[in-house]
């Protein structure tokens, strides 16, 4: 007897009604059953199929009776009426077979193909951000896009994260303080190398945990603010080398020529050895300096600053991507050892970058006998190699930490300038720098509570800078010399009790400058040749001892850091010797009422020398048109600064949010002074008092967008400050606001399409002496979408509009768009094509109009390009 | 000698192939439920499932046994208890609040139980038993399925269940199991427990035995459901019992006497 249970329901009730009539009595009258059997069978292999379901549907469609096929793919139904009626097969990993049962012989054997059933994949929503302890983590495949390549394309869409421009990254508005790669830190600050290169499928999730403190031995006594990124690798790019690579060649119209670009990744992570080896070269404007920047870099106690400032004409407002005309290429090699209780790193990196770039201002003057019009065009190279190398040594265990650092990073850069116009000249710099750095820190803590550190930093570089310029028929050529030597040696006590910890750091700190200079104009056979020279020597040893009270129970920790030191400085004659005693107190408190909620404020006031190399009573040159003339008598200068940060997260909704204000003042003795005489621009120092301001605010806010499988984000920023500078004697107080606003959000709508869209809106505004300029704004409004007709394929359509404001009320409007096409011939072998530039901007310019003529501005853009892609992947 | 060099090779190679059996799609669920104070409780759970094997638990219960597996987890779950404590914020700590896992193995004709609550764990072996759905007219969309609704009751209480065709998988949250398609949403008629699926997808994750097995005592059904009634009878008692301290919540444990587990049939 059979069964139909029929309810009213909401879907055609009536007309089910009226046929569940009709099928009761059948069933009523139907006494005899049919058995329907058969077995469901492999159709490649010919095997039974265990598991599969068999169902019987009606003319309508509707499941009259239903089975699973047994362990040897065997199914029986029974069912009173099988006229009209069709079977039908499915299981996961085949093609759905349906017959008409009036058509088969019974026991059936119903053949399945292997195939895929698409499944619509539902994004397991648990999964995208969780919570533990300190620890957030976000699951990489849950942000993932079709179109990203590199983990670092996922970074961007994680709320709570940022990656900026240049490819630092920052968790609720701070920097973070290591970047790990399953627990090791192989690449320390140059994390650019990982973002940039891991492969986004490679990696599982991506952790950050809050208040990391890197040094073990500190953990429990010293309190950090900031937060370390995790990458956890899938199993499958664990103990083996993953290896990818691309290769591409095309055509651009501007510049004209051939395109190329090239990589080659390799990484592999081990138990007890991790590597990461990566080449890359390309004229296509992609910028590589930033992947070998170190983000942590120590602040180099040389404090050498060149003098020399010739900088390349600057491009237009756009993205970087349409305005580098370059050719740049980097190798990097880092490798990680763990040893039996620490861990040996050695990197190498290699950058080589040189860019051109051009530009042009036709200025024209409405005068009474005919328009005078005065072009200048500036052409300018940059060729820039460097080197860099690091070794280095890290026990970081409970009771004892011990690192040493030896450093080197050798950089040789070559700058050329050509101008045309009312100055005519060719200017020339050739500015290498050589560095070598050692550091060692040694911790050791003693049963729980006591902790002895001991430190030693050596520093050493030279900055020779030579400029030559030619204009006018007479040449000029200067070289400085400035080496400087740095040590560092200190010793430091803490002791530790109930979440009090005091602490005593003493040492000494050592220097040696030494700067000379040479410059001459001519010789010229009709003038006499005119020259300048300088010799300084600036020294210092610096005695010191900074007592620290850190407090940290439960929830708040807060920190009071007094610095005292002396320091004797010797100048060699050049001015006279000095003492100085400097004190510069802060103090820094952090509350985190429960794990959503951190609050952090800290306040310092201190005096600080003034930097050492403004010391020089001779000129010096900085470029074709501008010398400096340093000062001769010595300065400190008291600063205060206040800042405050919120910051908030809600991991299950996968909301963040932080906000940030950060006040200084500075007030300095003397004052920047700037004079012209003839052509030439002089600055000197002068001792009248100058202060300046500066107020920061920033904040954003980053959701999930479950239901599109995306994010968004919003942002506000407002910066302020003041300055003071004395100009044709005349003081200038300049008074400068910048605000922004942005929008972004990204998501996958539909299986087939995904979008990502941001806009950002800025103003400026310079006022002088209370003269307010206009605010100028600009908008960008930037959308990609990508559509996947089919698995194998992606098309994507992105561009970008400009609307900037140059002068009050007067826009300049652009569109750049791009379109690519991809192709994925399997998992390992992908091809595209990339049009970029379609519409063939090649030029950014606008002319501005006032009552005495007009000024137009011509930059150089990259013309439209073609470029065809194959990346191969191990 | 020989003999047992060879047995244990035989146990070798046996390991693997009953630990490597892989799923073919992965289901996240929502399972909704009164607590005994009578407040609605939330919990995801996952279901790993192939053709003949499933695996349904607690990702959270999972991620504890994981980390207590081993010393250096064992180690990090305690450094997180820890840290949790001092900050002030237990909650944030993974916990087996709800330490379920059910395994299906059709083909053995078995489902393996792991139940029970933070403080009493059990473990028994049931043979595997589809329940007798009866298959309804209603549709409704579900995570962009079209799903059809089927009922049946089992120990204890009536169940309303709806399923996707379109889904080639005989199984579903819990016990349930046996409709000719995924079920997406289960819910039991007095409202008190419900599975809703949130997400799915193809994968390829090894369906992976319980790593705490020790901490789950071995009993039948019935004996589960009895000692857990009494537990939450008397939830006071049970948690003095379990952790060797007189407890006593100021002002009693509020709870509501209509609630009950998912199989009532003990009674």
């Amino acid at each position: 007897m059979i069964h139909f249970n029929y309810r009213p329901t909401s879907v055609a009730a009536r007309p089910i009604l009226l046929l569940s009539i009709f099928l009761t009595i059948c069933s009523i009258s139907a006494i005899a059953q049919i058995n329907v059997t058969g077995t469901v069978i492999d159709r490649e292999t010919d095997e039974t199929l265990a598991g599969a379901s068999v169902m019987i549907r009606d003319e309508a469609g509707k499941i009259r009776k239903f089975s699973t096929s047994k362990a040897n793919g065997s199914f029986t139904i029974s069912i009173a009426d099988i006229s009209g009626c069709r079977i039908e097969a499915t299981m996961i990993g085949f093609e759905k077979k349906s017959v008409s049962l009036d058509s088969i012989e019974l026991p059936a054997r119903i053949y399945l193909s292997p195939g895929s059933i698409k499944l619509k994949e539902v994004a397991i929503k648990a999964d995208r951000i969780r919570e533990q302890g300190d620890t957030v983590s976000y699951t990489v495949g849950a942000f993932a896009q079709k179109q990203d390549r590199s983990i670092g394309d996922v970074l961007k869409r994680m709320p709570g994260i940022d990656v900026e421009q240049n490819g630092r990254i920052k968790y609720q508005g701070e920097d973070i303080n290591r970047f790990y790669i399953e627990g090791s830190d192989l690449l320390g600050g140059k994390y650019g190398i990982a973002t940039n290169g891991i492969n986004h499928d490679d990696v599982g999730a991506v952790e950050v945990m809050e208040n990391h403190q890197p040094m073990q031995v500190l953990s429990g006594i010293s309190f950090s603010d900031k937060a370390a990124i995790n990458l956890k690798l899938k199993n499958k790019a664990k103990a083996t080398w993953s290896i990818h690579g691309s290769a591409s060649g095309g055509y651009s119209g501007q510049p004209e020529g051939a395109l190329w670009n090239g990589e080659l990744f390799a990484m592999a992570v081990m138990p007890s050895f991790q590597s990461i080896m990566t080449i890359k070269g390309n004229n296509t404007g992609a910028n590589l300096s930033a992947q070998t920047t170190d983000f942590f870099a120590n602040r180099r106690s040389t404090d050498l600053s060149r003098y020399i400032n010739i900088g390349l004409p600057g491009t237009a407002s756009l993205q970087e991507k349409r305005t580098l005309f370059n050719r740049s290429a980097m190798i990097s090699g880092n490798s990680l050892w763990k040893t039996g209780s620490g861990e040996l790193k050695a990197q190498i990196d290699y950058a080589f970058n040189r860019i051109i770039s051009h530009a042009a201002n036709i200025t024209t003057y409405i005068l009474n006998d005919g328009n005078r019009i005065i072009t200048e065009e500036r052409d300018g190279r940059d060729r820039n190699h460097a080197l860099s190398g690091k070794l280095i040594y890290e026990s970081n265990r409970k009771t004892a930490y011990i690192n040493n650092t030896l450093q080197t990073n050798i950089d040789w850069d070559n700058v050329s300038l050509r101008m045309s116009g009312s100055i005519p000249n060719q200017q020339s710099a050739s500015l290498p720098d050589y560095y070598l750095a050692n550091r060692f820190k040694m911790i050791k803590r003693f049963s729980g509570k006591h902790l002895i550190t001991f430190q030693s930093i050596n520093e050493w570089e030279s900055l020779p800078q030579t400029l030559s310029v030619g204009s006018d028929g007479r040449n000029l050529r200067q070289h400085i010399g400035d080496h400087a030597f740095f040590t560092q040696e200190s010793a430091a006590y803490a002791f530790s009790f109930k979440g009090i910890t005091i602490s005593l750091e003493g040492g000494l700190k050592g220097y040696l400058r030494k700067m000379d200079s040479e410059g001459s104009i001519g010789p010229d056979r009709q003038e006499e040749t005119l020259s300048w020279e300088n010799v300084v020597n600036t020294n210092y040893l610096t005695l010191y001892a900074t007592p620290k009270l850190e407090y940290w129970i439960k929830r708040v920790s807060l920190t009071l850091n007094a610095p005292l030191s002396y320091a004797r400085y010797s100048f060699d004659k050049a001015i006279a010797d000095r003492q100085e005693i400097y004190f510069s107190p802060s103090l820094s408190m952090n509350w985190k009422p429960n794990n959503r909620i951190q609050l952090g404020i800290r306040g310092g006031t201190g005096r600080s020398p003034m930097p050492l190399n403004m010391i020089h009573s001779g000129m010096l040159m900085t470029d074709y048109r501008t010398f400096n003339q340093g000062t001769d008598d010595f300065y400190t200068t008291t600063s205060q600064n206040l800042s405050a940060n919120l910051s908030y997260k809600h991991t299950r909704m996968g909301l963040f949010g932080n906000v940030m204000a950060l006040q200084s003042w500075s007030r300095t003795p003397y004052t920047m002074v700037q004079q012209l005489v003839g052509d030439y621009a002089v600055y000197s120092y002068s001792p009248a008092k100058s202060n300046g301001q500066s107020l920061m605010l920033n904040g954003k806010i980053g959701k999930t967008l479950d239901f599109i499988r995306g994010s968004m984000s919003l942002s506000g920023r407002y910066q302020h400050f003041t300055s003071h500078l004395i100009s044709e004697n005349e003081n200038v107080a300049s008074n400068r606001k910048i605000w922004s606003i942005a929008g972004s959000s990204n998501g996958t709508p539909a299986r087939w399409l995904s979008i990502a869209y941001s806009i950002d809106l800025s103003a400026s505004r310079l006022a002088m002496n209370g003269y307010r300029n206009p605010w100028l704004r600009t908008l960008q409004n930037e959308l990609q979408l990508t559509i996947i007709p089919h698995r194998k394929w992606e098309w994507s359509i992105m561009g970008e509009h400009y609307h900037n404001e140059i002068t009050y009320n007067q826009y300049k409007n652009i569109l750049m768009v791009d379109t690519k096409l991809v192709f994925r011939l399997s998992k390992r072998v992908e091809m595209s094509a990339l049009l970029s530039n379609i519409l063939n901007h090649k030029t950014y310019s606008y002319t501005t109009y006032n009552a005495l003529g007009s000024f137009e501005s011509q930059r150089q853009l990259r013309g439209r390009e073609f470029l065809l892609t194959i990346t191969l992947r191990k | 000698m020989r003999q047992t060099i060879l047995l244990l090779f035989a146990l070798l190679a046996s390991l693997p192939s009953a630990a490597q059996e892989k799923a073919d799609i992965e289901v996240s669920y929502t399972y909704s439920y009164l607590h005994r104070s009578g407040k609605e409780r939330n919990k995801t759970m996952i279901l790993l499932a192939n053709a003949i094997t499933s695996k349904f638990y607690n990702p959270e219960t999972e991620y504890v046994d994981s980390l207590e597996n081993t010393p250096e987890g064992k180690e990090i779950y305690d450094r997180m208890k820890l840290a949790a404590y001092t900050s002030g914020s237990m909650k944030n700590v993974p916990s087996r609040s709800l330490p379920m896992y059910i395994y299906k193995f059709k083909e053995k004709g078995e489902t393996e139980i792991y139940d029970g609550n933070a403080t009493m764990m059990f473990t028994f072996k049931e043979p595997y038993e589809a329940q007798n759905w009866e298959i309804g007219d209603s549709t409704q969309t579900i995570a962009g399925y079209e799903c059809i609704q089927a009922t049946c009751e089992y120990h204890g209480r009536q169940w309303t269940a709806w399923f996707a065709p379109e889904i080639p998988v005989q199984d579903g949250p819990w016990k349930l199991s046996g409709l000719p398609g995924l079920i997406l949403l289960a819910e039991e008629n007095t409202g008190q427990h419900s599975f809703l699926a949130t997400g799915l997808r193809t994968t390829d994750r090894t369906i992976n035995p319980v790593l705490g097995k020790h901490n789950y005592e071995k009993a039948s059904r019935m004996e589960m459901l009895k000692a857990l009634r009494k537990f939450e009878d008397n939830p006071e008692a049970g948690l003095s019992a379990a952790l060797g301290v007189t407890i006593k919540v100021r002002g009693g444990l509020k709870f509501d006497g209509t609630v009950d587990f998912l199989e009532t049939d003990y009674r």
